[in-house]
């Protein structure tokens, strides 16, 4: 079985170079910092999924 | 049992091989965050935000040198499931936290992961597969 990471029906195009947080299928909060996403977390009745949408023009070089 | 994901969709630079961990807190709660499979990286790195967020103890400070030049990083132990269709897996992996405050994923290195794994990534068809590695004992 194929899982999804993110449920494939989230627009993430607005929220570029941020971190979303993603609660029963739903983008609840977003922030550049996800230190100020703290509180929409611990809100979260199911496990929030955090994940930062990778910016345009943005190489990643690790 | 092959756990199988396809890439986070939208435009081509969104895409790529993240899997969701279940990243265990001080608290011992749990939060999902995607994290990105990174065969080129020696250990697991976390941002120093998402290491805050999770409340890890950070220990000694060390420098690292990879192909975006040096970085002063801090020693940590990280502890996260991993879900598969019925089964479950936990690991315990030494970790650096990344002391400078960029944004960047969470990256998932080789040290105390990828052993524990057969990983295939069919970039191609934008997805990543994971095979358990059978232990006997």
């Amino acid at each position: 079985m194929v899982k999804d990471v993110i449920p494939r029906n989230l627009d993430l195009s607005p929220y570029e170079g941020e971190w979303v947080v993603i609660c029963d299928k739903e983008i609840i909060a977003h922030n550049k910092n996800p230190l100020k996403l703290e509180k929409t977390i611990n809100n979260c009745k199911t496990i929030p999924t955090l994940f930062l949408v990778p910016e345009k023009n943005t190489v990643w070089l690790f | 049992m092959t756990i199988i994901y396809r890439y986070v969709h939208g435009e081509e630079h969104q895409r790529g091989p993240f899997i969701p961990i279940l990243a265990r807190t001080r608290e011992g709660h749990f939060l999902k965050v995607s994290a990105l499979v990174d065969s080129g990286a020696d250990h697991t790195v976390v941002p120093k935000r998402i290491a805050t967020l999770l409340g890890l103890t950070q220990g000694n400070e060390i420098k690292t040198t990879g192909i975006g030049g040096s970085a002063k990083v801090k020693t940590s132990t990280f502890q996260f499931l991993l879900k598969g269709n019925r089964e479950k897996y936990t690991f315990t992996v030494q970790s650096l936290v990344i002391q400078e405050e960029n944004n960047m994923p969470l990256l998932l290195g080789r040290d105390g992961f990828f052993n524990h794994f057969h990983i295939t990534f069919r970039h191609n068809e934008e997805k990543i597969m994971l095979k358990k590695v059978q232990t006997s004992f």
